[in-house]
């Protein structure tokens, strides 16, 4: 039953790696057009991270929590990168 | 003759025979010592001091070895009972004192000898039980219990049935049955603790519940899994016939008596205290933290975006660092920056990097292809101005790299609003990414840069770098250097025709009240 599942709905889904700060990777497979919403909040949930404080981005080009991977053109296996907020002041 | 000798070797030998080992050391020492005072007289103070000090060590040595020998062989010790062990701890005793009459003497020494014994004792008895607990597990719990399940669910009845005899036995029981159950348990659910497996997020949202909930289990596995690895110790200990003390101490002997349990009873209301407490505080701060992500605005709207553009959310968080005396955090920075070149700054040959490209500069340096990804959708060698804001040890500072594919007219400048941080590694880095980028455009004149750091107004205090930066950028594209300047390579902004360092905080509110229209706008929408 679950190969079955899993074939009819291959075409929507891409695995996405995420890339911390410090290095260590994290994929999830996910729909091409669910918001990024649930990935941030998992990733920042396993990481212990506040959701607020990381910013992603995609090939350089910020990334927002309303956008999904199909208005980004993303494809299989594609690298989003996590940064920590930055704060400057002196 | 022959047999004479024979028989007085013989003899000798027998009578050398008896007297043990320890012994022949001692008077050997003895008549050396007396042999040796007999042919010199004089003899240093010194040298018996070493003398003296030898003697000790292997008086020690001597005795060390007759208490491990003991140890060593577990077998002769579990048939000997608590009784038999005194008596023979006295009988050592005895002997010791026979042996060695001079230690009695000196009782502070005696004392530091023996703490030092029960010392190495302990470190041993600890190295044999992590060598034997691996093999207990497989003989002890090779099978997970089928009926795991129902005694798990009336464990605590079972206790109570069980009271006239041995708890002990009871609670070993139901502990080891609970762990073989929870074991059971695990592999079936497989949590993801590498980072190489895969995490579905296609899937309904009550699957993430249940995938928290075995990490709950994976935790409470880990606590049980540490106290029954302690009870393991002491019952290794019960059967090889150790009791020291120290040990018992570290692991809390097993309550028998109704009393203790009834402070067990306390303990565990003051725990549940205790975590209601941490629970509230938690909420507090989920709470902090909700109300520092609401968002505030997102810019640009959905009708304005395209692929190529940065999407910039605002939370509480960020509106909070434009109160006075704050740092301000880089979605502040990328949101004017973006409405800049959206809304002020109208030509399309100026590229507007964010805040986070420096911060994976050196990745892109090496890997090239990393490098095609981020550049080939904004076409930049079409652009005459690159702007690149920099957060580099908690300040914010820019360069804006004019026309760098013009050889004439090429320069690097640098805004910093503090002269105070070193900027040679920074200009390298950047001189290579123009580099690489010249070689990808296929320019074939390329000479590095010129690098100028602009005398500017600089800031008086240690909060308003970051409105600097944005001041800057605005100015320079306000009134852009003339041609001849470019040509030159030379550059005024010190001017008064820029703006006064003392009006900047003024621009805190400006933002706010710019964020807040924004978003306010974009609600009546």
């Amino acid at each position: 039953m679950s190969q079955e599942k899993t074939e009819s709905t291959e075409n929507n889904q891409i695995t996405l790696k995420v890339v911390d700060p410090q290095g260590g990777e994290t994929v999830f497979r996910i729909r091409k057009t669910t918001k990024f919403t649930k990935l941030f909040k998992v990733y920042c949930e396993r990481k212990g991270y506040q959701i607020g404080s990381i910013k992603f981005t995609f090939d350089g080009i910020l990334i927002d929590e309303d956008q999904t991977p199909d208005e980004l053109d993303m494809e299989d296996e594609d690298i989003i990168e996590a940064h920590l907020r930055q704060v400057g002041g002196f | 003759m022959k047999n004479l000798t024979k028989s007085q070797n013989g003899l000798r030998e027998t009578n050398y025979l008896k007297i043990s080992k320890k012994r022949q050391n001692f008077l050997f020492n003895k008549i050396s010592k007396i042999q040796k005072t007999q042919k010199n007289f004089k003899v240093d103070s010194k040298q018996t001091t070493r003398k003296k000090r030898d003697r000790i060590k292997r008086n020690d040595l001597m005795r060390f070895q007759e208490y491990f020998s003991n140890i060593s062989l577990p077998d002769q010790i579990t048939i000997i009972t608590q009784r038999k062990q005194r008596n023979m701890r006295k009988r050592k005793n005895k002997l010791k004192d026979k042996i060695h009459p001079i230690t009695k003497t000196k009782k502070t020494k005696k004392k530091q000898r023996t703490t030092k014994k029960k010392d190495h004792v302990i470190n041993l008895i600890q190295e044999l039980t992590k060598s034997q607990i691996p093999t207990l597990k497989n003989k002890e719990f090779p099978k997970k219990s089928p009926k795991a399940n129902e005694i798990e669910f009336i464990g605590e009845k079972t206790i109570k049935k069980n009271k006239a005899t041995n708890i002990k036995d009871t609670k070993f029981l139901h502990e080891d049955q609970m762990k073989g159950h929870q074991e059971s348990q695990i592999p079936k659910q497989t949590t993801p603790k590498n980072n190489t497996k895969i995490i579905d997020l296609t899937h309904s949202e009550d699957k993430g519940a249940d995938k928290d909930k075995g990490k709950d289990k994976d935790n409470q596995t880990e606590k049980e899994t540490i106290q029954t690895n302690k009870k393991k110790i002491k019952k290794t200990l019960f059967k090889e016939g150790f009791k020291v003390n120290e040990i018992a101490k570290q692991t809390q002997p097993l309550s028998t008596d109704c009393k203790k349990k009834g402070k067990q009873t306390q303990e565990k209301n003051q725990k549940m205290e205790k975590s209601t407490n941490i629970e509230t505080k938690l909420k507090k701060s989920k709470k902090k933290n909700e109300i520092q992500n609401t968002t505030i605005l997102c810019y640009p709207p959905k009708g304005m975006r395209n692929r190529k553009m940065d999407v910039v959310r605002i939370n509480k968080f960020d509106l909070e660092s434009l109160n006075p005396n704050e740092m301000i955090s880089d979605s502040i920075i990328n949101f004017y920056l973006k409405y800049l070149e959206l809304k002020i700054i109208k030509s399309a040959k100026i590229q507007f990097f964010n805040s986070f490209l420096y911060s994976k500069l050196d990745d892109l340096l090496i890997d090239q292809e990393k490098m095609q990804r981020y550049t080939n959708k904004l076409q930049l060698k079409k652009k005459d101005f690159w702007i690149l804001p920099i957060n580099q040890s908690h300040h914010w500072f820019t360069l804006i790299i004019c026309y760098p594919f013009d050889t004439k007219r090429s320069a690097i400048l640098l805004f910093d609003s503090l002269s105070r941080h070193k900027k040679h590694f920074v200009i390298n880095k950047i001189q290579k990414f123009i580099k690489l980028q010249a070689k990808i455009s296929r320019e074939e004149e390329f000479e590095p840069l010129k690098t100028i750091c602009c005398k500017v107004p600089k800031q008086n205090n240690g909060s308003d770098c970051g409105l600097f930066l944005l001041k800057y950028i605005k100015k320079f594209f306000s009134n852009l250097p003339s041609e001849q300047e470019f040509l030159k390579k030379k550059f005024q902004f010190n001017s008064e025709d820029w703006f006064n360092p003392n009006n900047i905080k003024k621009k805190r509110k400006k933002l706010q009240l710019l964020i807040n229209n924004l978003s306010s706008s974009k609600v009546e929408k």
